[in-house]
C-alpha cells in the first residue's frame, strides 16, 4: 500500500473496518523469479520409435474408439501400420514408462488393430497435393525404405516413380517375410492404398545402371536392400539340399518351396533363420538351428524365438558347422549329414562381443536332408558402377540420407545402421521429406530439429495413475502349428481401446486440471482448451510442475 | 487417483477465492480454502479467528475473498459461527453455509472449549480446521496438534516433541455430532465431497483438513500437495468419516508406504534416528490398526 | 402496569420489552436469575429470541459479537469473572462498532472469592470502550436497559448497564413496567443496527488494519464514544417524553450552593441521599452527585456542578491498587482541567458487599470538613481495626 493509496483512502474510511475492495492488485508473482511453464514433450515411445510414431497421441482415442481418427494420426508417421504392427520390433515398448509402474504398454498389439481395421473399412491416406514437379524422383526398390521415401514425396506433393526388379512390390516384405508372418493380402492391401494416393511401382524393372535414369528424374533414392548371401565357407555347400536362407524364403514365399528331405539344418542366429526354420516346420520337417553363439547373443527377436520354438523348432547354441557331407544312400549329391563342432566364447572380438572359439575335439554329425545358410545378407549396387563413397560394406550416406552421389539418396539396409522394417522406414520417410524439403529449397539446416530423450518416469506421477495388466492378444498358435495361418492374432476392438486406457500419455498435457486444482494462487486458468499462467500471480511454488501428472510443466525463470 | 472434475466449466471469476493472496508459496491453507469454498458454490460466511487465515485473506482494506468473512479472536471461531448463524438464520437467511475457518492452534488449543459447547449444541455449521500441525502464523510454535518427534521453534532440537497429535476427530465424534471427517488437500474430490456432504448435513459438522505448510514443515514448496498424499498412503493422517458419532466409514490403503517416505521430505523430522523413525511407524501402524477395527466401513 | 419485581427481572422485563434477537449468556452469581427469566420467556414464547447456552462468558461476548454482525439486535448479562473473561471481546466488539447491550451485575473480583457486589468489576473495563451506566433503583435498571438499546443503536456501540449485585439485583421494588407499543416508539424508530455480515453484499470485515489506517478506525470509534454523550441525553429526553420518567447523565442532589458535595453511584447514592437531606436539616450546605453515565463521562456536567464547592468527597466501592479510586481519578480530571477547582478526597467503602452505613457517610462528612489534615490519597471506611 503506497502512500499516495492511503491518502486516497483516508478521506473515505468508513466507520467500520469492513473490507470491499479484493486483493487482485497484489502481485504476489513480484516475489518469485521461476514461473511454470507448460511445454508438450516427446513420450519415450515415441523416441524409441524409429518412426517418432506419436502414440501417445492416439492411445487416448483408440480408448475412446476414435480409431479412425487415431489410425490418421498413426498412419502420418507410418503408412504401413499393418505391417509393423507384425515385424516390427517395438522399441517404442521398450520406452514405455509403465515399465518402472506394471508392465509397458501393448503398443505394437494397438498398431496392428488399426492398420487391420483401417484395411478392412477402407480407410484411406490423405489425398496428396497435386504434383508439384515435372518429372518424378526415382526410388530403386519397394521395400519399406523405398516406400518410404515414397509416401513422405507424396505427401509432399512430388511425383515418384519406384524400380522394383521383382514382379511385385513389397522388396523385403514380400519375399523375405513369411506369409504367416505377414498375410499377403494385408501387405498388398497398404500397397494398393499407396498407389491410389499416386505411388507408382515400375515391377520387373532392373536398373543395371542408374546413370540411365537418374537425367530423367529430379532425384534418386536407393533402397533396393541387402538381398546378396554370404559365402558359407565350409566344404560341401556346393551339394544339393544346401541353400542360401533368402534364396529358401524366396521360393517358399513365392509357392514353390524347395523340397526339404524332411530334415533342416538351418544355420544362423538372426530373423532370417528364424523364418526359414519356421518355414521349414511349415513344410513338414524336423527343423533343428545351429548357432555359433549363446542364446542371449542372437539377433533374432526373443518373440519370434519362442514362436519357432513353440513350433517345433529345436535350437542348438555354441555349435557350428565344418563340413556338409553328401547323402551315401542316395545319388551322392545330396546332403545327407553334417558335421558340426561346439563353440565357446573367446576374447571379444571388433564388435564388443565374446568371438566363438572351436572346442578342440567336439566334433559331432548330424543328420540333415537340407541345410540352409542364414547367416546374414549384404548390400549389392552394381548399378552404381564404382560410384558412392563406402562405410564399412555399405554406402555412407549423411544425416540427410545424402551419398556422395548429387541427388543421390540411400537408406534401408544399404546404408549403415540397425536392419529392421522400421528403421528402413524411418530412412525412407526421413529421406523422403529432406528430398522434398531441399526441392523446395528449404536450408537443411531447417531439419535439424533434434528430438529430446523423452519423458524420463520420474517425470511421470505414478500417484495419478491406477495398476492395470498388460492386455495380449489371444494367441492362436494352438491351431495348427503347421498350417501358414497366422501365428498370432490381432485385438479384438475392446481390448485395444482398454489397453490404449493404459498409455500415460508421456509429456501431452491432457487438460486434466491438477495444476488448476492445486494452485494455491490460482495463478492458473483454463484458456482455450489448454492453460495460461499468470505469471503476475505465480509465487513460483511449482506444486503444478511437482503434481502434473504427465511430465508437462517445468519451472523456468520468468524473465525468459 | 482420479483428477478431480470441481472446477470444470468453472471460470475463474467465479470462484469465490481471488487472486492475490498473502500465503506463502506452495500454502496448504489456500488450497483448502479454494476447495472448501468451490464445494459450497461460494454460498458461505466464514468466521476466522487469529491464525494464518487472518493474515493471508489480505490486510484492510483488502480481501482476496468474495464471501463474507468475519475475522475474530483466537478462542472464538466457533461461538462467533454460532452467533453469525442465529444471525443470518434470523434475518431468513436459510440456505448460506456458516463456516468456520480455524487453524489447529485455534482449534485443538485455545478454541477447544468453544469448539465443543457449539457442537455440542449441535450448531448447523460447518467447521473447518486447517491443521498445519503448529502454530505457524507466530512463528512455527508447537501445538497439541504437532506430531510426536517434530521440530518446531517451542520444542528444539534435544527437546522434540513428546506427545503424540491430539486426535481431533475423536474428540468431534465423542460429541456424537452428525458428520466429522478427515481430509488433506491432495485429494481434492474427497475433500470436496466431504464439505458437500456436511453442507447437505443438519447440524454441526466438523472436517479437519490436513494442509501442509513449506514454512513450518520445512519442505520444498513444490512438494505440499505430495507430502500431503504421503501423510495418507504412509497412513500417517487416515481419511475417514464419522456420522453421528457412530459410524466409522474409512478410505483404505492397502499398500502403505512406510513413514520414513513422508517424514524424509520435510525438515521438521530430520535428524531422527532410525529408532526415533521405528518408533514413529509403530505409533502410526497402531493407530491404523485401531481404525480398522472400528471402522464400520472400509472404502 | 406497576409490579414488585427485583433488579434482575428488571432487566429481563426491559429486555423482552425490547424484542431482542440474539440472547447468549452463561451463569454466574448474581447475574444467573436474568438468565433463567429469559430462558423462561424465550421458552414460553413471550420474547421471541434465540438463546444461546454457551460455555463461558468468553463464548457469550463472541456469540453476540457473530449475532450483531448480522444486523440483529442481541444482549447478554454477566458479572465479575465473567466480566473479566469477556474482556478481550469487550475491546473486539466496540472496535467492530455493534450495539450490543450487556447487563453488568456488579460483584466483587476474587481472590478470596467473593460473590456481594462492588463495582471494580465493570470500572476494570472502563477502557474497552464500552458505555457505562450505573442504576441506583430496579426502575432506573430497566428504563435504564431499555434506553441502552437506543443509544447503542445510533452510536454503533456498545452499552453496559450495572446494578449492585444483590442489593438491587435480588431485592423487590415497584416497577412501572412500560406498554410494548410505548418502547416500540422508543426503539422501533432509530436506526436498525447495520448487517455487516451480509452474503448479499461480501464484505471482510475487521482485516489485520496497517498503522497507516489504524488509527483512523480507533479515532472514528472514540468519535462515536464522546458522542455518545449528547445522544444519550438525547434519548432520555424521548424516554422522559413518552414515559414521563427523566434521567440526566449526572444526578444533582442539592448541590446548588453546597460547600461539600458528596459523589456516589449505584445504590449507595440513596445512602449519600439520606445523610444529605438529614445534614440539610440541620443546615449544612451539603450536596450529592451520583454519576449514572461513566462512559463516556460527562466531564463538562461534573465540572459544572462541582466547581462551585470547597470540597468533594469521593465513595469508590471498587479500588485501583498503587492508586487512588478510580471514580476519584475521573472528577479529579473534570474538576481541575480548567484550573481552581474543589479539593478531591476519595474514599473506599463497601468492598465486597459489606454495606455502606449512614454512619460511614457521616465520618466520611466529618472528616473532610474538620479532619482533612487527617487524610490520605485514598481513606478506607468501615475497616475493621
Amino acid at each position: 500500500m503506497s502512500s499516495r493509496q492511503d491518502k486516497n483512502k483516508r478521506q473515505s474510511l468508513p466507520e467500520v473496518s469492513a473490507s470491499t475492495s479484493d486483493m487482485s492488485w497484489n502481485h504476489t508473482g513480484d516475489w518469485s523469479f521461476i514461473a511454470p511453464v507448460y511445454a508438450s514433450r516427446t513420450a519415450p515411445c515415441a523416441v524409441k520409435c524409429p518412426l517418432r510414431v506419436p502414440v501417445n497421441d492416439y492411445m487416448h482415442l483408440v480408448n475412446e474408439g476414435r480409431h479412425r481418427e487415431a489410425w490418421q494420426i498413426l498412419a502420418a508417421a507410418n503408412p504401413l501400420p499393418s505391417v509393423t504392427g507384425r515385424v516390427c520390433y517395438h522399441d517404442c515398448e521398450n520406452g514405455c514408462n509403465r515399465a518402472g509402474f506394471d508392465e509397458t504398454l501393448n503398443i505394437h498389439a494397438i498398431e496392428r488393430f488399426l492398420g487391420d481395421t483401417a484395411i478392412e473399412k477402407g480407410w484411406e491416406l490423405p489425398v496428396p497435393p497435386a504434383d508439384a514437379a515435372p518429372a518424378p524422383v526415382a526410388i530403386l526398390g519397394s521395400g519399406p525404405a523405398g516406400l518410404g521415401c515414397a509416401y513422405a514425396l507424396r505427401l509432399a506433393g512430388y511425383p515418384v516413380e519406384i524400380f522394383e526388379r521383382e514382379t511385385s512390390p513389397g522388396g523385403m516384405l514380400m519375399v523375405g517375410v513369411p506369409e504367416f508372418r505377414m498375410p499377403r493380402k494385408l501387405l498388398a492391401a497398404e500397397l494398393t492404398r499407396l498407389e491410389r494416393i499416386g505411388v507408382r511401382f515400375r515391377c520387373g524393372e532392373k536398373v543395371e545402371d542408374i546413370k540411365s535414369i537418374s537425367q530423367q528424374v529430379m532425384g534418386v533414392f536407393l533402397a533396393s536392400g541387402a538381398h546378396g548371401s554370404r559365402d558359407a565357407g565350409v566344404a560341401g555347400a556346393d551339394l544339393e539340399g544346401v541353400h542360401f536362407g533368402l534364396d529358401y524364403l524366396k521360393a517358399y514365399n513365392g509357392g514353390k518351396p524347395h523340397d526339404t528331405g524332411g530334415r533342416v539344418a538351418v544355420i544362423g542366429g538372426g530373423n532370417t533363420s528364424i523364418d526359414v526354420a519356421r518355414a521349414s516346420r511349415r513344410l513338414g520337417a524336423e527343423v533343428d538351428l545351429y548357432y555359433r553363439r549363446t542364446e542371449a547373443e542372437m539377433p533374432a527377436h526373443p518373440e519370434e524365438l519362442e514362436e519357432a520354438r513353440a513350433e517345433g523348432v529345436r535350437f542348438h547354441f555354441q555349435v557350428a558347422p565344418e563340413e556338409i557331407f553328401a547323402d551315401s544312400d542316395g545319388n551322392g549329391r545330396r546332403v545327407g549329414s553334417v558335421r558340426l563342432i561346439r563353440m565357446e566364447q573367446g576374447e571379444p572380438d571388433e564388435s564388443g562381443r565374446a568371438r566363438p572359439v572351436p572346442v578342440a575335439g567336439s566334433g559331432f554329425e548330424v543328420e540333415a536332408a537340407t541345410v540352409v545358410f542364414a547367416i546374414g545378407e549384404q548390400p549389392e549396387f552394381d548399378y552404381l558402377r564404382g560410384d558412392g563413397a563406402l562405410n564399412g560394406g555399405r554406402l555412407a550416406v549423411d544425416a540427410f540420407g545424402r551419398t556422395s552421389i548429387p541427388g543421390v539418396f540411400a537408406g534401408g539396409d544399404i546404408v549403415p545402421g540397425e536392419n529392421s522394417v522400421s528403421h528402413a522406414l524411418a530412412d525412407g520417410i526421413a529421406a523422403g521429406r529432406n528430398m522434398a524439403a531441399m526441392l523446395r529449397s528449404f536450408g537443411p539446416e531447417n531439419l535439424k530439429k533434434a528430438l529430446d530423450e523423452g519423458v524420463p518416469a520420474e517425470k511421470i506421477n505414478f500417484d495419478y495413475f491406477t495398476k492395470a495388466p498388460r492386455i495380449e492378444p489371444a494367441t492362436s498358435l494352438k491351431a495348427n502349428p503347421a498350417g501358414t495361418d497366422e501365428a498370432s492374432a490381432t485385438l479384438a476392438d475392446a481390448a485395444a481401446r482398454e489397453e490404449a486406457g493404459r498409455c500415460f500419455s508421456c509429456g501431452t498435457c491432457t487438460d486434466c486440471d491438477v495444476c488448476l486444482v492445486f494452485c494455491p494462487d490460482l495463478a492458473i486458468r483454463r484458456s482455450e482448451g489448454s492453460y495460461v499462467v499468470r505469471t503476475e500471480y505465480c509465487k513460483g511454488c511449482g506444486i503444478c510442475a511437482e503434481e502434473c501428472p504427465r511430465g508437462v510443466i517445468s519451472m523456468e525463470r520468468k524473465d525468459k | 487417483m482420479q483428477t478431480t472434475d470441481y472446477t470444470k466449466n468453472k471460470d475463474l471469476k467465479t470462484e469465490s477465492f481471488g487472486c492475490g493472496n498473502l500465503a506463502c508459496p506452495g500454502c496448504g491453507e489456500t488450497i483448502a480454502m479454494r476447495g472448501v469454498l468451490n464445494a459450497l458454490d461460494g454460498d458461505a460466511v466464514i468466521v476466522i479467528p487469529a491464525c494464518c487465515g487472518s493474515i493471508i485473506d489480505g490486510l484492510f482494506p483488502f480481501s482476496k475473498a468474495r464471501v463474507p468473512v468475519l475475522h475474530t479472536p483466537f478462542a472464538t471461531a466457533a461461538s462467533t459461527a454460532a452467533g453469525v448463524l442465529h444471525g443470518l438464520r434470523r434475518r431468513g437467511n436459510k440456505h448460506t453455509t456458516v463456516v468456520a475457518w480455524a487453524g489447529d492452534g485455534g482449534t485443538y488449543d485455545i478454541g477447544l472449549q468453544a469448539l465443543s459447547s457449539t457442537v455440542e449444541r449441535n450448531e448447523d455449521f460447518l467447521y473447518i480446521c486447517y491443521d498445519n500441525e503448529a502454530y505457524m502464523n507466530t512463528g512455527i510454535q508447537r501445538s497439541s496438534s504437532t506430531p510426536l518427534l517434530a521440530w518446531t521453534t517451542t520444542t528444539p532440537e534435544g527437546d522434540l516433541k513428546k506427545a503424540p497429535k491430539k486426535n481431533i476427530i475423536d474428540i468431534m465424534s465423542a460429541h456424537r455430532i452428525p458428520y466429522s471427517a478427515a481430509a488433506t488437500v491432495a485429494y481434492p474430490d474427497d475433500l470436496v465431497a466431504k464439505v458437500r456432504r456436511a453442507k447437505s448435513t443438519p447440524g454441526s459438522k466438523f472436517v479437519n483438513i490436513l494442509a501442509p505448510c513449506p514454512t513450518g514443515w520445512k519442505s520444498k514448496p513444490s512438494l505440499s500437495v505430495k507430502i500431503s498424499r504421503l501423510a495418507v498412503r504412509s497412513n500417517v493422517y487416515p481419511l475417514y468419516e464419522v456420522f453421528d458419532g457412530e459410524r466409522l466409514v474409512l478410505r483404505d490403503n492397502p499398500d502403505p508406504v512406510p513413514v520414513g517416505k513422508y517424514m524424509e521430505l520435510q525438515g521438521r523430522f530430520h535428524g531422527l534416528s532410525e529408532q526415533e523413525v521405528e518408533l514413529v511407524q509403530r505409533h502410526v501402524d497402531h493407530a491404523w490398526e485401531q481404525l480398522r477395527k472400528r471402522a464400520d466401513e472400509i472404502i | 402496569m406497576r409490579a414488585l419485581i427485583t433488579g434482575n427481572e428488571a432487566v429481563s422485563t426491559a429486555v423482552r420489552l425490547a424484542r431482542v434477537e440474539l440472547i447468549a449468556a452463561y451463569p454466574i452469581t448474581p447475574q444467573t436469575s436474568i438468565s433463567e427469566k429469559l430462558s423462561q420467556y424465550c421458552s414460553e414464547g413471550t420474547l421471541d429470541a434465540d438463546f444461546v447456552k454457551v460455555e463461558s462468558e468468553h463464548s457469550a461476548m463472541a456469540t453476540v459479537i457473530g449475532a450483531a454482525s448480522t444486523g440483529v439486535r442481541t444482549f447478554t448479562a454477566t458479572s465479575s469473572q465473567g466480566l473479566a473473561l469477556m474482556h478481550e471481546l469487550l475491546h473486539w466488539s466496540s472496535g467492530a462498532r455493534l450495539p450490543i447491550v450487556m447487563a453488568n451485575v456488579n460483584r466483587a473480583l476474587g481472590a478470596p472469592w467473593n460473590i456481594w457486589g462492588d463495582q471494580s468489576d465493570s470500572l476494570a473495563q472502563r477502557d474497552t470502550g464500552w458505555l457505562q451506566f450505573y442504576c441506583e433503583s430496579c426502575q432506573e435498571v430497566l428504563d435504564t436497559t431499555l434506553m441502552a438499546f437506543a443509544v447503542a443503536e445510533r452510536v454503533n456501540t456498545p452499552v453496559m448497564v450495572m446494578l449492585d449485585g444483590f442489593i438491587l439485583s435480588h431485592t423487590a421494588e415497584p416497577v412501572q413496567i412500560p406498554e410494548p407499543d410505548a418502547v416500540d416508539s422508543l426503539l422501533g424508530g432509530g436506526p436498525s443496527p447495520p448487517a455487516l455480515v451480509d452474503p448479499e453484499n461480501p464484505r471482510t470485515l475487521h482485516a489485520v488494519t496497517s498503522p497507516d489506517h489504524f488509527m483512523e478506525f480507533k479515532h472514528h470509534q472514540f468519535q462515536a464514544a464522546a458522542g455518545a454523550e449528547k445522544v444519550s441525553v438525547e434519548v432520555a429526553e424521548e424516554f422522559g417524553k413518552i414515559f414521563g420518567r427523566n434521567y440526566p447523565g449526572t444526578e444533582e442532589f442539592m448541590c446548588g450552593d453546597a460547600e461539600t458535595i458528596l459523589v456516589a453511584s449505584g445504590t449507595a447514592a440513596g445512602t449519600v441521599r439520606h445523610v444529605v437531606r438529614k445534614y440539610r436539616e440541620q443546615g449544612k450546605k451539603v450536596g450529592m452527585m451520583r454519576v449514572r453515565m461513566f462512559r463516556p463521562y460527562p466531564f463538562d456536567e461534573v465540572r459544572r456542578i462541582v466547581s462551585g464547592a470547597k470540597r468533594v468527597a469521593v465513595l469508590e466501592r471498587a479500588i485501583s491498587p498503587g492508586s487512588e479510586g478510580t471514580m476519584a481519578q475521573e472528577l479529579r480530571s473534570a474538576a481541575y482541567s480548567a484550573g481552581g477547582g474543589p479539593q478531591v478526597y476519595d474514599f473506599v467503602a463497601g468492598l465486597g458487599g459489606r454495606d455502606i452505613v449512614p454512619e460511614d457517610i457521616e465520618r466520611m462528612l466529618e472528616l473532610v470538613e474538620n479532619g482533612a489534615d487527617k487524610l490520605q490519597r485514598v481513606n478506607w471506611l468501615g475497616l475493621k481495626e
